[in-house]
Protein backbone atom coordinates (compact mmCIF):
# COMPACT_ATOMS: atom_id res chain seq x y z
CA UNK A 1 0.00 0.00 0.00
CA UNK A 2 1.26 3.40 -0.84
CA UNK A 3 0.85 5.71 2.09
CA UNK A 4 2.74 8.53 0.54
CA UNK A 5 -0.24 10.72 -0.24
CA UNK A 6 -1.07 14.37 -0.13
CA UNK A 7 0.33 15.04 -3.54
CA UNK A 8 0.10 18.56 -4.68
CA UNK A 9 0.92 20.40 -7.80
CA UNK A 10 2.95 23.56 -7.20
CA UNK A 11 0.69 26.18 -5.77
CA UNK A 12 -2.09 23.79 -4.91
CA UNK A 13 -2.52 24.60 -1.23
CA UNK A 14 -3.55 28.01 -0.09
CA UNK A 15 -4.58 29.52 3.14
CA UNK A 16 -8.26 29.21 3.75
CA UNK A 17 -9.90 32.56 3.98
CA UNK A 18 -11.57 31.53 7.18
CA UNK A 19 -8.26 31.42 8.95
CA UNK A 20 -7.08 34.56 10.57
CA UNK A 21 -3.40 33.89 10.92
CA UNK A 22 -0.73 31.72 9.45
CA UNK A 23 1.31 30.86 12.46
CA UNK A 24 4.49 28.89 12.49
CA UNK A 25 2.24 26.01 13.16
CA UNK A 26 3.12 22.84 14.87
CA UNK A 27 3.04 19.94 12.52
CA UNK A 28 2.41 16.32 13.23
CA UNK A 29 4.46 15.46 10.17
CA UNK A 30 1.45 15.89 8.02
CA UNK A 31 1.22 18.88 5.85
CA UNK A 32 2.80 22.07 7.07
CA UNK A 33 4.85 23.65 4.34
CA UNK A 34 6.53 26.05 6.67
CA UNK A 35 7.59 23.24 8.92
CA UNK A 36 9.07 21.36 6.00
CA UNK A 37 10.93 24.27 4.55
CA UNK A 38 12.14 25.86 7.73
CA UNK A 39 13.40 22.91 9.62
CA UNK A 40 16.26 21.60 7.56
CA UNK A 41 18.87 21.81 10.19
CA UNK A 42 19.47 18.23 11.13
CA UNK A 43 22.94 16.90 11.55
CA UNK A 44 23.63 13.25 11.08
CA UNK A 45 27.07 11.81 11.49
CA UNK A 46 26.03 8.35 10.36
CA UNK A 47 24.98 7.18 6.94
CA UNK A 48 21.69 8.33 5.50
CA UNK A 49 20.18 6.62 2.46
CA UNK A 50 17.39 7.84 0.24
CA UNK A 51 15.27 6.47 -2.58
CA UNK A 52 14.34 9.20 -5.03
CA UNK A 53 11.48 8.28 -7.36
CA UNK A 54 10.98 10.54 -10.36
CA UNK A 55 7.72 10.11 -12.28
CA UNK A 56 7.27 11.91 -15.55
CA UNK A 57 3.97 13.81 -15.13
CA UNK A 58 3.80 14.99 -18.74
CA UNK A 59 2.12 13.25 -21.62
CA UNK A 60 4.93 13.12 -24.12
CA UNK A 61 7.95 15.08 -22.97
CA UNK A 62 10.61 12.50 -22.17
CA UNK A 63 12.80 13.53 -19.29
CA UNK A 64 16.47 13.13 -20.10
CA UNK A 65 18.52 11.20 -17.51
CA UNK A 66 18.03 12.95 -14.20
CA UNK A 67 20.96 14.62 -12.46
CA UNK A 68 20.79 14.51 -8.66
CA UNK A 69 23.11 16.18 -6.17
CA UNK A 70 22.94 16.18 -2.38
CA UNK A 71 24.66 19.10 -0.72
CA UNK A 72 24.58 21.36 2.27
CA UNK A 73 22.60 24.58 2.31
CA UNK A 74 23.65 27.43 0.08
CA UNK A 75 24.27 25.87 -3.31
CA UNK A 76 21.78 26.93 -5.99
CA UNK A 77 22.29 25.53 -9.47
CA UNK A 78 20.19 28.27 -11.01
CA UNK A 79 18.30 31.40 -10.15
CA UNK A 80 15.38 33.02 -11.94
CA UNK A 81 16.55 36.14 -13.71
CA UNK A 82 20.20 35.22 -13.94
CA UNK A 83 22.13 33.52 -16.74
CA UNK A 84 22.31 29.73 -16.76
CA UNK A 85 25.65 28.11 -16.00
CA UNK A 86 27.38 26.27 -18.84
CA UNK A 87 26.47 22.98 -17.18
CA UNK A 88 22.81 23.91 -16.94
CA UNK A 89 22.83 24.99 -20.58
CA UNK A 90 24.40 21.65 -21.54
CA UNK A 91 21.73 19.80 -19.56
CA UNK A 92 18.81 21.88 -20.84
CA UNK A 93 19.77 21.83 -24.53
CA UNK A 94 21.24 18.36 -24.90
CA UNK A 95 19.96 16.38 -21.94
CA UNK A 96 23.33 15.35 -20.50
CA UNK A 97 23.57 16.11 -16.75
CA UNK A 98 27.33 15.40 -16.44
CA UNK A 99 28.62 18.96 -16.61
CA UNK A 100 25.75 20.16 -14.43
CA UNK A 101 26.81 17.69 -11.74
CA UNK A 102 30.48 18.58 -12.21
CA UNK A 103 29.56 22.15 -11.31
CA UNK A 104 27.73 20.95 -8.22
CA UNK A 105 30.72 18.84 -7.26
CA UNK A 106 32.95 21.90 -7.45
CA UNK A 107 30.81 23.71 -4.88
CA UNK A 108 32.02 23.65 -1.26
CA UNK A 109 28.59 22.45 -0.11
CA UNK A 110 28.69 19.33 -2.33
CA UNK A 111 28.21 15.91 -0.72
CA UNK A 112 27.31 13.33 -3.36
CA UNK A 113 25.58 12.82 -6.69
CA UNK A 114 23.90 10.29 -8.92
CA UNK A 115 22.46 10.14 -12.43
CA UNK A 116 19.45 8.45 -13.93
CA UNK A 117 20.21 5.47 -16.12
CA UNK A 118 18.03 6.42 -19.08
CA UNK A 119 15.41 8.90 -20.24
CA UNK A 120 12.01 8.61 -18.55
CA UNK A 121 9.15 8.65 -21.03
CA UNK A 122 5.81 10.35 -20.46
CA UNK A 123 4.08 8.60 -17.58
CA UNK A 124 7.15 6.55 -16.71
CA UNK A 125 9.14 6.43 -13.48
CA UNK A 126 12.63 5.70 -12.23
CA UNK A 127 13.90 5.24 -8.66
CA UNK A 128 17.45 6.26 -7.78
CA UNK A 129 19.17 5.35 -4.54
CA UNK A 130 21.71 7.62 -2.94
CA UNK A 131 23.57 7.63 0.38
CA UNK A 132 25.52 10.21 2.26
CA UNK A 133 27.52 10.27 5.48
CA UNK A 134 28.29 13.11 7.85
CA UNK A 135 25.63 15.29 6.32
CA UNK A 136 24.81 18.60 7.86
CA UNK A 137 21.74 20.48 6.75
CA UNK A 138 21.02 18.25 3.77
CA UNK A 139 19.72 19.82 0.56
CA UNK A 140 18.70 18.45 -2.83
CA UNK A 141 19.33 19.67 -6.35
CA UNK A 142 17.69 17.69 -9.16
CA UNK A 143 17.23 18.51 -12.84
CA UNK A 144 16.30 16.90 -16.15
CA UNK A 145 15.76 18.24 -19.64
CA UNK A 146 12.35 18.08 -21.26
CA UNK A 147 13.72 16.42 -24.35
CA UNK A 148 11.27 17.72 -26.94
CA UNK A 149 12.09 21.36 -26.28
CA UNK A 150 14.88 23.74 -27.14
CA UNK A 151 16.14 24.38 -23.61
CA UNK A 152 13.45 23.50 -21.08
CA UNK A 153 14.21 21.58 -17.94
CA UNK A 154 12.42 20.66 -14.74
CA UNK A 155 13.80 20.33 -11.25
CA UNK A 156 14.51 21.85 -7.88
CA UNK A 157 17.62 23.31 -6.39
CA UNK A 158 18.75 23.88 -2.81
CA UNK A 159 15.64 22.15 -1.42
CA UNK A 160 15.91 21.17 2.25
CA UNK A 161 15.61 17.43 2.91
CA UNK A 162 14.91 16.81 6.58
CA UNK A 163 13.49 13.34 6.95
CA UNK A 164 13.60 10.68 9.60
CA UNK A 165 13.92 7.05 8.55
CA UNK A 166 10.82 5.91 6.63
CA UNK A 167 9.56 9.45 6.18
CA UNK A 168 9.01 10.66 2.66
CA UNK A 169 8.54 13.95 0.90
CA UNK A 170 6.62 14.34 -2.36
CA UNK A 171 6.53 17.36 -4.63
CA UNK A 172 6.04 18.37 -8.23
CA UNK A 173 8.74 20.26 -10.09
CA UNK A 174 8.12 23.31 -12.26
CA UNK A 175 9.38 23.73 -15.82
CA UNK A 176 12.08 26.31 -16.46
CA UNK A 177 13.53 27.75 -19.63
CA UNK A 178 17.31 27.94 -19.42
CA UNK A 179 17.20 31.07 -21.56
CA UNK A 180 20.15 29.88 -23.61
CA UNK A 181 18.45 29.05 -26.90
CA UNK A 182 15.61 30.59 -28.88
CA UNK A 183 12.46 28.48 -28.63
CA UNK A 184 12.10 27.87 -32.35
CA UNK A 185 10.92 24.28 -31.70
CA UNK A 186 13.30 23.11 -34.43
CA UNK A 187 16.67 22.83 -32.69
CA UNK A 188 15.10 20.13 -30.57
CA UNK A 189 16.65 16.72 -29.87
CA UNK A 190 14.78 13.51 -29.28
CA UNK A 191 14.03 10.24 -31.01
CA UNK A 192 10.87 11.30 -32.81
CA UNK A 193 11.99 14.84 -33.60
CA UNK A 194 15.64 14.64 -34.48
CA UNK A 195 16.78 18.25 -34.37
CA UNK A 196 19.80 19.75 -32.71
CA UNK A 197 20.95 19.23 -29.13
CA UNK A 198 23.53 21.38 -27.40
CA UNK A 199 24.87 24.46 -29.12
CA UNK A 200 27.14 26.84 -27.22
CA UNK A 201 25.64 29.92 -28.86
CA UNK A 202 23.24 31.81 -26.62
CA UNK A 203 20.57 33.14 -28.91
CA UNK A 204 17.54 33.40 -26.64
CA UNK A 205 17.95 37.13 -26.28
CA UNK A 206 17.30 37.37 -22.57
CA UNK A 207 19.99 34.86 -21.52
CA UNK A 208 18.25 34.38 -18.19
CA UNK A 209 16.62 31.40 -16.51
CA UNK A 210 12.86 31.92 -16.35
CA UNK A 211 9.73 29.84 -15.98
CA UNK A 212 8.87 28.15 -19.27
CA UNK A 213 5.83 29.44 -21.18
CA UNK A 214 5.02 26.07 -22.77
CA UNK A 215 5.48 24.89 -26.33
CA UNK A 216 3.31 26.08 -29.22
CA UNK A 217 3.63 23.14 -31.68
CA UNK A 218 2.62 22.92 -35.30
CA UNK A 219 -0.84 21.70 -34.33
CA UNK A 220 -1.40 25.06 -32.65
CA UNK A 221 -0.22 27.17 -35.53
CA UNK A 222 3.59 27.29 -35.42
CA UNK A 223 3.92 25.69 -38.81
CA UNK A 224 7.72 25.51 -38.66
CA UNK A 225 7.66 23.61 -35.37
CA UNK A 226 8.89 20.02 -35.27
CA UNK A 227 6.60 19.39 -32.29
CA UNK A 228 2.97 18.30 -32.26
CA UNK A 229 0.19 18.75 -29.75
CA UNK A 230 1.18 15.65 -27.79
CA UNK A 231 4.30 17.50 -26.63
CA UNK A 232 2.39 20.26 -24.86
CA UNK A 233 2.40 20.61 -21.08
CA UNK A 234 0.62 22.81 -18.56
CA UNK A 235 1.66 24.29 -15.27
CA UNK A 236 1.32 21.78 -12.49
CA UNK A 237 4.70 20.11 -12.70
CA UNK A 238 6.57 18.01 -15.21
CA UNK A 239 7.89 15.57 -12.64
CA UNK A 240 6.49 14.13 -9.45
CA UNK A 241 9.35 13.43 -7.09
CA UNK A 242 9.20 11.35 -3.93
CA UNK A 243 12.20 11.30 -1.62
CA UNK A 244 12.06 8.51 0.97
CA UNK A 245 14.68 8.12 3.64
CA UNK A 246 15.45 4.42 3.90
CA UNK A 247 18.28 4.55 6.45
CA UNK B 1 5.39 5.74 6.63
CA UNK B 2 4.97 9.39 7.32
CA UNK B 3 4.76 11.97 4.63
CA UNK B 4 5.69 15.57 4.32
CA UNK B 5 4.40 18.10 1.90
CA UNK B 6 6.41 20.67 0.23
CA UNK B 7 5.26 23.57 -1.79
CA UNK B 8 6.63 25.87 -4.39
CA UNK B 9 7.17 29.54 -3.83
CA UNK B 10 3.82 30.14 -5.49
CA UNK B 11 1.96 28.75 -2.60
CA UNK B 12 1.18 29.39 0.98
CA UNK B 13 -0.19 26.99 3.48
CA UNK B 14 -1.43 27.17 6.97
CA UNK B 15 -2.47 24.57 9.44
CA UNK B 16 -3.57 25.65 12.85
CA UNK B 17 -3.14 23.80 16.11
CA UNK B 18 -3.09 20.21 15.04
CA UNK B 19 -3.37 18.96 18.57
CA UNK B 20 -6.95 17.80 18.57
CA UNK B 21 -7.38 14.04 18.56
CA UNK B 22 -8.71 12.57 15.39
CA UNK B 23 -12.35 11.64 15.74
CA UNK B 24 -15.59 11.58 13.83
CA UNK B 25 -16.19 15.02 12.40
CA UNK B 26 -18.32 17.11 10.08
CA UNK B 27 -16.70 19.16 7.37
CA UNK B 28 -18.13 21.95 5.27
CA UNK B 29 -16.69 21.55 1.80
CA UNK B 30 -16.99 23.91 -1.16
CA UNK B 31 -15.83 22.92 -4.63
CA UNK B 32 -15.55 25.64 -7.28
CA UNK B 33 -15.04 25.10 -10.99
CA UNK B 34 -12.42 27.72 -11.90
CA UNK B 35 -12.35 27.07 -15.63
CA UNK B 36 -13.58 29.33 -18.38
CA UNK B 37 -15.64 26.83 -20.32
CA UNK B 38 -15.20 23.34 -18.96
CA UNK B 39 -17.85 21.39 -17.04
CA UNK B 40 -17.29 18.93 -14.23
CA UNK B 41 -19.50 15.86 -14.37
CA UNK B 42 -21.10 14.83 -11.05
CA UNK B 43 -18.43 14.85 -8.36
CA UNK B 44 -17.58 11.99 -6.08
CA UNK B 45 -16.12 13.06 -2.76
CA UNK B 46 -14.98 10.70 -0.04
CA UNK B 47 -13.21 10.57 3.28
CA UNK B 48 -11.29 7.33 3.56
CA UNK B 49 -8.31 5.50 4.99
CA UNK B 50 -5.10 4.47 3.30
CA UNK B 51 -6.96 1.38 2.11
CA UNK B 52 -8.57 3.40 -0.69
CA UNK B 53 -6.82 5.22 -3.50
CA UNK B 54 -8.76 6.59 -6.45
CA UNK B 55 -5.74 7.65 -8.52
CA UNK B 56 -1.98 8.06 -8.49
CA UNK B 57 0.06 10.06 -11.00
CA UNK B 58 2.50 7.83 -12.86
CA UNK B 59 0.43 4.68 -12.49
CA UNK B 60 -2.26 3.16 -14.69
CA UNK B 61 -5.85 4.16 -13.98
CA UNK B 62 -8.21 1.64 -12.45
CA UNK B 63 -11.23 0.60 -14.51
CA UNK B 64 -13.33 2.56 -12.02
CA UNK B 65 -11.35 5.76 -12.60
CA UNK B 66 -11.44 5.19 -16.35
CA UNK B 67 -15.23 5.01 -16.23
CA UNK B 68 -15.35 8.35 -14.42
CA UNK B 69 -12.73 10.04 -16.62
CA UNK B 70 -14.19 8.89 -19.94
CA UNK B 71 -17.92 8.90 -19.22
CA UNK B 72 -18.45 10.86 -16.01
CA UNK B 73 -19.83 7.74 -14.33
CA UNK B 74 -18.81 7.54 -10.65
CA UNK B 75 -20.59 4.25 -9.86
CA UNK B 76 -17.38 2.22 -10.04
CA UNK B 77 -15.46 4.54 -7.74
CA UNK B 78 -18.43 4.66 -5.40
CA UNK B 79 -18.36 0.88 -5.07
CA UNK B 80 -14.60 0.85 -4.63
CA UNK B 81 -14.78 3.47 -1.89
CA UNK B 82 -17.78 1.87 -0.21
CA UNK B 83 -15.88 -1.40 -0.03
CA UNK B 84 -13.17 0.47 1.86
CA UNK B 85 -15.72 1.85 4.33
CA UNK B 86 -15.32 5.39 3.07
CA UNK B 87 -17.72 8.22 3.86
CA UNK B 88 -19.04 9.16 0.43
CA UNK B 89 -20.84 12.14 -1.05
CA UNK B 90 -21.89 11.34 -4.60
CA UNK B 91 -23.10 14.11 -6.88
CA UNK B 92 -23.32 16.99 -4.38
CA UNK B 93 -24.14 19.53 -7.08
CA UNK B 94 -27.11 17.52 -8.34
CA UNK B 95 -25.59 17.26 -11.79
CA UNK B 96 -22.70 18.86 -13.59
CA UNK B 97 -20.78 21.76 -12.09
CA UNK B 98 -20.71 24.53 -14.69
CA UNK B 99 -17.77 26.85 -15.31
CA UNK B 100 -17.58 29.35 -12.46
CA UNK B 101 -20.11 27.47 -10.34
CA UNK B 102 -19.65 26.22 -6.79
CA UNK B 103 -21.24 23.52 -4.70
CA UNK B 104 -21.20 23.41 -0.91
CA UNK B 105 -22.03 20.38 1.18
CA UNK B 106 -21.34 18.70 4.49
CA UNK B 107 -19.31 15.53 4.77
CA UNK B 108 -19.62 13.55 8.01
CA UNK B 109 -16.67 11.30 8.60
CA UNK B 110 -15.91 8.32 10.78
CA UNK B 111 -12.87 8.49 12.99
CA UNK B 112 -10.57 6.44 10.78
CA UNK B 113 -11.42 8.22 7.55
CA UNK B 114 -8.91 11.05 7.75
CA UNK B 115 -8.02 11.38 4.06
CA UNK B 116 -10.08 13.23 1.46
CA UNK B 117 -10.28 12.43 -2.24
CA UNK B 118 -12.54 13.72 -4.97
CA UNK B 119 -12.90 13.38 -8.69
CA UNK B 120 -14.99 14.36 -11.70
CA UNK B 121 -14.59 14.18 -15.45
CA UNK B 122 -13.78 17.42 -17.22
CA UNK B 123 -16.00 18.02 -20.25
CA UNK B 124 -15.24 18.42 -23.07
CA UNK B 125 -12.27 16.07 -22.90
CA UNK B 126 -11.73 12.45 -23.86
CA UNK B 127 -10.46 11.29 -20.49
CA UNK B 128 -9.57 14.38 -18.50
CA UNK B 129 -10.51 14.70 -14.86
CA UNK B 130 -10.14 16.96 -11.90
CA UNK B 131 -8.89 15.21 -8.83
CA UNK B 132 -7.76 15.48 -5.27
CA UNK B 133 -5.65 12.55 -4.14
CA UNK B 134 -5.90 11.63 -0.47
CA UNK B 135 -5.04 14.84 1.35
CA UNK B 136 -5.34 14.90 5.10
CA UNK B 137 -8.50 16.44 6.47
CA UNK B 138 -7.84 19.33 8.84
CA UNK B 139 -8.10 18.63 12.54
CA UNK B 140 -8.81 22.27 13.25
CA UNK B 141 -9.76 25.32 11.21
CA UNK B 142 -9.71 24.87 7.47
CA UNK B 143 -7.62 24.61 4.37
CA UNK B 144 -7.97 25.36 0.68
CA UNK B 145 -6.57 23.27 -2.15
CA UNK B 146 -6.18 24.23 -5.79
CA UNK B 147 -6.43 21.27 -8.13
CA UNK B 148 -4.83 20.43 -11.45
CA UNK B 149 -6.50 18.74 -14.39
CA UNK B 150 -5.27 15.20 -15.04
CA UNK B 151 -5.42 12.83 -17.97
CA UNK B 152 -6.37 9.27 -17.09
CA UNK B 153 -4.14 7.92 -19.83
CA UNK B 154 -6.84 5.52 -20.97
CA UNK B 155 -7.94 7.06 -24.28
CA UNK B 156 -6.40 8.94 -27.19
CA UNK B 157 -7.40 12.60 -27.10
CA UNK B 158 -9.04 12.68 -30.50
CA UNK B 159 -11.53 15.38 -29.42
CA UNK B 160 -14.35 13.95 -31.50
CA UNK B 161 -17.86 14.11 -30.06
CA UNK B 162 -19.47 10.70 -29.79
CA UNK B 163 -23.02 9.50 -29.33
CA UNK B 164 -23.31 7.94 -25.90
CA UNK B 165 -20.30 6.78 -23.98
CA UNK B 166 -18.50 3.62 -23.05
CA UNK B 167 -14.99 2.94 -21.93
CA UNK B 168 -12.76 1.78 -24.75
CA UNK B 169 -14.93 3.76 -27.14
CA UNK B 170 -13.25 6.66 -28.91
CA UNK B 171 -14.59 10.19 -28.58
CA UNK B 172 -16.23 12.10 -25.76
CA UNK B 173 -19.84 12.62 -24.70
CA UNK B 174 -21.24 16.13 -25.12
CA UNK B 175 -22.94 16.15 -21.74
CA UNK B 176 -24.12 19.64 -20.82
CA UNK B 177 -21.54 21.49 -22.91
CA UNK B 178 -23.19 23.95 -25.33
CA UNK B 179 -22.00 24.92 -28.79
CA UNK B 180 -19.68 22.03 -29.49
CA UNK B 181 -18.56 21.45 -33.03
CA UNK B 182 -19.55 18.46 -35.12
CA UNK B 183 -17.98 16.37 -37.79
CA UNK B 184 -14.36 16.70 -36.71
CA UNK B 185 -12.00 14.18 -38.21
CA UNK B 186 -9.97 13.98 -35.03
CA UNK B 187 -6.75 15.41 -33.69
CA UNK B 188 -3.98 13.64 -35.58
CA UNK B 189 -2.05 11.19 -33.47
CA UNK B 190 1.54 12.27 -33.63
CA UNK B 191 3.33 10.56 -30.81
CA UNK B 192 1.18 9.03 -28.17
CA UNK B 193 3.17 9.38 -24.95
CA UNK B 194 1.35 8.53 -21.74
CA UNK B 195 -2.06 8.99 -23.35
CA UNK B 196 -2.60 5.38 -24.35
CA UNK B 197 -1.28 2.87 -26.81
CA UNK B 198 -2.81 2.81 -30.23
CA UNK B 199 -3.16 -0.92 -29.77
CA UNK B 200 -5.45 -0.37 -26.82
CA UNK B 201 -3.26 -0.77 -23.75
CA UNK B 202 -3.57 2.09 -21.34
CA UNK B 203 -0.91 4.62 -20.49
CA UNK B 204 -0.55 6.23 -17.09
CA UNK B 205 -2.18 9.09 -15.25
CA UNK B 206 -0.45 12.41 -15.89
CA UNK B 207 -1.10 16.12 -15.78
CA UNK B 208 -3.38 16.97 -18.67
CA UNK B 209 -1.72 18.92 -21.46
CA UNK B 210 -4.96 20.81 -22.25
CA UNK B 211 -7.36 20.31 -25.09
CA UNK B 212 -6.26 21.49 -28.51
CA UNK B 213 -9.57 22.44 -30.08
CA UNK B 214 -10.03 24.37 -33.28
CA UNK B 215 -12.21 27.22 -34.52
CA UNK B 216 -14.36 25.28 -36.98
CA UNK B 217 -17.97 24.58 -36.01
CA UNK B 218 -18.04 21.70 -38.45
CA UNK B 219 -15.12 19.57 -39.51
CA UNK B 220 -11.57 20.45 -38.59
CA UNK B 221 -9.38 18.58 -36.15
CA UNK B 222 -11.62 18.90 -33.14
CA UNK B 223 -15.20 19.31 -31.97
CA UNK B 224 -13.84 21.36 -29.08
CA UNK B 225 -13.65 25.16 -29.41
CA UNK B 226 -10.08 26.33 -28.86
CA UNK B 227 -11.34 29.80 -27.92
CA UNK B 228 -13.76 28.57 -25.26
CA UNK B 229 -12.74 25.22 -23.80
CA UNK B 230 -9.07 25.47 -22.97
CA UNK B 231 -7.93 25.89 -19.40
CA UNK B 232 -4.86 26.64 -17.35
CA UNK B 233 -4.18 25.06 -13.99
CA UNK B 234 -5.60 25.23 -11.42
CA UNK B 235 -9.01 24.07 -12.61
CA UNK B 236 -10.74 23.83 -9.24
CA UNK B 237 -10.66 25.17 -5.72
CA UNK B 238 -11.66 23.07 -2.72
CA UNK B 239 -12.20 24.67 0.66
CA UNK B 240 -12.53 22.36 3.66
CA UNK B 241 -13.61 23.67 7.05
CA UNK B 242 -14.03 21.62 10.20
CA UNK B 243 -17.39 22.30 11.78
Amino acid sequence: MNINKHLLWPGMIALASVLSACGGGSSNNTTSASATIDSASSTNTGMMSFDITVSNATNNQPLAPVGVALHEAGYSAWQIGTAASAGLEFLAEGGNPAMFLDEAQAAPQFLTQTTGTAPIGGGGSETLSISVTNAVNLHLTLAAMLVHTNDAYTGVTNMPIDLTVNESLTFYTAVYDAGTEADDERAVPGPDVGGEGFNAARNDGANEVRRHPGVVTRDDGLLTSLLNESHRFLDGGAARVTVTRTQ
Amino acid sequence: MATKHTLSSLSAACFLALSAPISAADFNITVTNLTNGSYFTPLIVAAHTDAADIFEVGTAASNELELMAECGDTSGLNALLAAASADIIDNPAGGALAPGASTTFTLSTNANNTLLSLGAMILPTNDGFVGLDAVELPTAGGVTYYLAGYDAGTEINDEVQSAGCATDQAGFPAGPVPNLGTGAYGVPVGSVGADADIGGADGTIHIHRNVLGDTYATGGYSDIDSTAHRWLNPVARVTITLQ
